[in-house]
């Protein structure tokens, strides 16, 4: 009779990341999505006339969309109730110093300004739906190098904004994209002028805070021709008891022989609907580079998509995605390889335990014109008990001989015999089973900058004596 | 105390099916002893009991350590308390690095912190003398690694975690002239009076070097003759023939 | 002519792939095809009973299973008794200009029994469409082989439903060479129902022309220790199409199952079009599984050898296409049919 041993494997410890902050809201529109709390929206952010176009014309979108029938379970989310729209008592600050107390403490036990301190290029922290502090390194500005919140930018470089905003993910992609489109707020905003590498990565941190608040942030990033740079989001929220929405909106816009890396660890709470949506669109022989860590969020939407636009074009994607108990994690990579010459290589990994729901969602097109190209996936999912569950979903699609694809996915549970193994070598069941869920997602965390890949083993939360650095 | 291990009238099964089928054995500090045998005699089945390999059930008997009995102990903890084994196919640990694993090992096995410079002198210097190139310090656990590679990774673990008791599954399988001598050199040099190794083999090419004190003779699940390093060359020269009538 | 879904993805992904199901419409046609069977005595009767094996069977469509469930213009049942060995051919001969063919066989193999069933699929016809039902219970340690040599016109439709219960310790291998036909929807459910049920899936086809092949297969682990393993494997050429949907559902309880799927195709000219879906759900962790998906032009390293043989690159394309489904058509097991299979494919290349 075989006796089945389950993983110990913890649920990450949430402690420092579900701290309410008692807060005033300067500002609070009513529950419910109507043109008013648009125009409110809107005209409380001193935002140009086709600005107000765009947020109507997305409302309206939203209105005629239904919701997909093969996304999982949303209906413990009441959109009507959610809150869109808060607005922190304080006015951006540029001086670290100057941030009141209370959201520097917050931000402090989250650690930003350690980041800070080592020397990362810039910091930009969203809280509830305004961007509070924002600090950018003089070199970078000096290159002509634009890092600011969205809204700033929105003012200062109007034309800049109008030329990409939402043209990579259009209101009418499906009925999130028009609720973002009618409702978003806050985000970053990154430019990086021709040739210029950026080499320090630029961090952003979101944060949720009212009950009921949504966040709809817009990231924007141009990298122009030439030139790199590494964007690295990650985020938290605490715990509430009402639903809470994330429907944000990356794009991503990679110009000829330019490269861009956007390494994220989403980590929101446990009772969050992540709905997110995150598009680049690659020119001739530039490469974006996804390094992407989902854990938290009661259930998640999430399929990063290259669009292979030039000839040559490159995009390398790899995601580790981990559902515990009562978590719904629906997420993947999409690909498409619209010109010659393009080349792609997804690397997924999931693990799911306790009742967790891990799907692998991907799609890979080869398009007409894509002669000459080469695209691998490569998807692991590890299930540590048997009451759980994972699913892979991909979707090939080739028309034009001249290709060369090659997907595998694989599906199973940790060795006995390699578990037997380090035990032989004195390691206790428990340990080795952690070393190995470890292992398992070390091509992931090799890829974050340290603090990152500290914090997602945090998150996992292994119990190794000893601890491998 | 002089002895190590104590095997009694051990009975092994493997899936329902009985292998081992009562074994007495008895090792003592400084000893090195040989288990050979036909194939699927059970010498494996041994070798991974004695470990505590949950897929190898004992029906009975018992297995003693330094007076201890263990025959009930977790794998890990027969580990700490000395035993090691050097594995015939070892697997791969895609993830972990041969310096981390070998170091947590260490940790793990003394209780004790390893500390990170010394640590990593002491790998070297283990590494040079199995002629183990350097870099295959940062490289994952077996991932990639030949047959012989493999074979040098458990042999440089085992002199690393300096066990009181090593076996030795088929070490020489598969490996060329090299790596052979290599191999025995480690397993001569780790030797001393006060550890002791099983070796089991049915090639002899290992035993070049090392002079075994203990010879035994396994045909299906029991131990048919015991001698000393004589009976080496004689299976050499004439195979087991004459043992398979004994049982 | 009403527009209906085919294949239905056991689970529906983006919409905007249109890849969820596929459209189409059933075709229509004259007679039925004339059905010969070869067999001994007593083995083949009349079908009786209309009742469906498995009520929720959902076939490669709606309306068409339904249609030839219960109208049917052929209805067989094959019994094999216990421990009995049996072979059976059935050819489906659509020999009219339009063909318009229903034919249901209800196969059931006792404990120990042993069945071969041979369906030779062919004929002159011009256009139309036939409508294959095949549901297979294989009891406890049965033995079940099916192979399908598909030779039709290329004006004519194809639908094929097959659904197989397994029970304990059973085996069944199934062997499709699928050449013809204007449009093939094919759909295979299985159900591992048993314990260390065994299954075995060998698909190949070659499309040329506007060929499609729309290829549906579920294999159901319910059973401890079941194993199932699906090759499907083809090339195309001209304007053909294929379409793969494969899943491997792992149901809670499926301790120690394996499931392997692989899915290759080559791809001989650039009008092609080649869609894979190749799933895998799984509520159970003790299991192994494994797709595998690849497509990609014909080996330039066999071409490059074999030119230097003194071989034309077109003689080379066809000697690699037909060393690729020469495994598979040389299972069909008698000589005639193998050469039958060969010639056509020679003809398509």
């Amino acid at each position: 009779m075989e006796t089945r041993k389950k993983t110990h494997v913890e649920e990450m410890d949430r402690g420092v990341y579900d701290i309410k902050n008692e807060f005033e809201y300067s500002y609070k529109s009513n529950a419910g999505l109507t043109e008013d709390i648009i125009r409110e929206i809107w005209s409380n952010k001193n935002e140009p006339e086709w600005m107000l176009e765009f947020r109507l014309k997305s409302l309206k979108i939203y209105n005629e969309l239904d919701i997909p029938n093969w996304i999982p379970d949303i209906s413990g989310l009441n959109m009507d109730n959610i809150v869109t729209y808060v607005k922190p008592k304080v006015d951006m600050k540029g001086d670290w110093n100057e941030v009141p107390e209370d959201i520097k403490s917050t931000f402090d036990r989250l650690g930003i300004p350690e980041a800070e301190r080592t020397s990362l290029a810039g910091v930009g922290a969203q809280y509830d739906s305004e961007v509070v502090y924002h600090s950018i390194q003089e070199d970078l500005v000096k290159q002509g190098v634009i890092y600011t919140d969205i809204e700033t930018a929105l003012h200062e470089h109007e034309d800049l904004v109008k030329q990409y905003f939402m043209t990579l993910v259009p209101p009418s992609d499906h009925k999130f994209a028009a609720l973002h489109g009618a409702v978003w707020s806050g985000g970053s905003f990154v430019y990086v002028p021709k040739g210029v590498h950026v080499e320090i990565p630029l961090q952003s941190y979101f944060r949720l805070n009212a009950p009921g608040a949504g966040q709809f942030e817009h990231t924007l990033i141009i990298v122009e021709e030439g030139a790199k740079a590494h964007f690295i989001e990650g985020c938290s929220a605490p715990k509430y008891d009402v639903s809470n929405l994330h429907a944000g909106c990356v794009e991503l816009f990679v110009k000829d022989n330019a490269t861009l890396r956007y390494s994220t660890i989403e980590n929101w709470s446990k009772n969050m609907y992540n709905l997110n949506t995150k598009r680049s669109r690659v020119g001739k022989n530039g490469t974006i580079e996804w390094v992407s860590g989902s854990f938290g969020s009661r259930v998640s939407c999430l399929y990063p998509m290259s669009i292979l636009a030039g000839e040559g074009a490159h995009c390398e994607f790899t995601g580790v995605t981990f559902a515990g108990e009562g978590q719904y994690l629906d997420t993947g990579a999409k690909v498409v390889h619209a010109a010659p010459h393009t080349t792609s290589n997804i690397n997924s990994k999931s693990i799911s335990k306790s009742g967790g729901a891990a799907i692998y969602r991907g799609v890979l097109n080869i398009g007409k014109n894509a002669e000459h190209s080469k695209a691998t996936v490569s998807c692991e999912s590890l299930m540590l008990d048997q009451i759980s569950q994972s699913d892979t979903i991909p979707s090939i699609s080739i028309e034009n001989d001249n290709v060369d694809l090659g997907h595998e996915a694989k599906i199973g549970r940790i060795s006995d015999e390699a578990i037997f193994y380090l035990m032989t070598r004195g390691i206790s069941e428990e340990e080795a089973r952690a070393m190995l869920v470890r292992g398992f997602v070390e091509p992931i965390s090799k890829e974050l900058p340290l603090e990152y890949a500290v914090e997602m083993n945090n998150l996992i939360t292994l119990e190794l004596e000893g601890s491998i650095g | 105390m002089a002895e190590l291990l104590r095997v009694e009238n051990l009975h092994v099964s493997v899936e329902g099916k009985e292998i081992l089928k009562g074994i007495d054995l008895t090792i003592n500090k400084g000893e090195i002893h040989v288990v050979m045998g036909t194939n699927g005699a059970g010498k494996s089945t041994l070798a991974n009991a004695i470990m505590g390999n949950p897929v190898y059930e004992v029906t009975e008997g018992s297995i003693t350590f330094e007076g201890e009995d263990i025959t009930e102990e977790d794998v890990n903890n027969r580990a700490k308390a000395g035993i090691f084994m050097s594995f015939q196919n070892p697997i791969a640990i895609p993830g972990i690095t041969v310096e981390n694993f070998i170091r947590t090992a260490k940790a793990t096995v003394t209780g004790e912190n390893v500390r990170a410079l010394a640590f990593k002198k002491e790998l070297k210097s283990k590494m040079d003398e199995l002629s183990f190139d350097q870099s295959y310090a940062q490289r994952y656990v077996n991932e990639g690694f030949s047959g012989g590679e493999r074979k040098k990774n458990e042999i440089l673990q085992m002199s690393i975690l300096d066990p009181k008791l090593a076996m030795l599954d088929e070490t020489d399988s598969g490996l060329d002239v090299d790596a052979v001598r290599i191999v025995s050199d480690g397993v001569d040099r780790f030797h001393n009076e006060n550890n002791a190794v099983l070796i089991i083999t049915h090639h002899n090419s290992i035993l070049q070097k090392l002079k075994p004190d203990f010879v035994h003779i396994l045909i299906n699940g029991k131990i048919v003759k015991t001698g000393d390093a004589s009976l080496v060359a004689e299976i050499e020269t004439k195979g087991y023939d004459a043992y398979k009538a004994l049982v | 002519m009403s527009k209906v879904l085919f294949n239905e993805l056991p689970r529906p992904t983006f919409r905007w792939l249109q890849v969820n199901h596929t459209e189409g419409v059933v075709a229509n046609g004259q007679a039925p095809a004339t059905i010969t069977i070869d067999a001994n005595e007593g083995v083949v009767t009349e079908l009786q009973n209309k009742a469906l094996l498995n009520p929720n069977f959902e076939g490669a469509e709606a309306s068409s299973l339904l249609a030839v469930t219960n109208e049917y213009n052929k209805g067989l049942a094959i019994s094999v008794p216990a421990k009995a060995k049996e072979k059976v051919v059935i050819t489906i001969d659509a020999n009219t200009a339009s063909v318009g063919d229903k034919t249901r066989v209800a196969i059931d193999v006792a404990s120990e029994g042993e069945l071969e069933v041979l369906y030779i699929v062919k004929g002159e016809a011009k256009e139309g469409g036939i409508n294959l039902l095949t549901e297979v219970n294989a009891e406890p340690n049965a033995n079940v082989t099916v192979k399908k040599l598909q030779l039709l016109g290329e004006g004519v439709q194809q639908i094929e439903h097959r659904y197989t219960k397994l029970g304990a310790n059973s085996k069944v291998e199934y062997l499709n060479v699928e050449l013809g036909g204007s449009e093939n929807f094919l759909h295979y459910t299985q159900d591992l129902s048993g314990e260390e049920a065994h299954i075995v899936h060998d698909l190949a086809y070659l499309g040329e022309k506007k060929q499609k092949f729309d290829i549906s297969m579920l294999m159901s682990h319910v059973g401890k220790k079941t194993v199932s393993d699906i090759h499907v494997l083809g090339a195309l050429g001209g304007e053909s199409k294929k379409s793969f949907r494969g899943t491997l559902d792992f149901i809670r309880g499926s301790v120690g199952a394996e499931g392997a799927e692989e899915d290759t195709c080559v791809l001989l000219d650039p009008t092609v079009k080649s869609v894979s879906l190749p799933l895998l759900l799984c509520k159970e962790d003790n299991v192994v599984g494994n797709h595998a998906a690849s497509a990609g032009q014909l080996d330039k390293t066999k071409l490059f050898y074999i030119m230097s043989r003194g071989f034309s690159e077109a003689e080379a394309k066809h000697i690699i296409v037909e060393s690729m489904l020469r495994p598979l058509i040389d299972q069909l097991g008698s000589e005639e049919l193998e050469e039958l299979a060969l010639a056509t494919v020679r003809a398509k290349i």
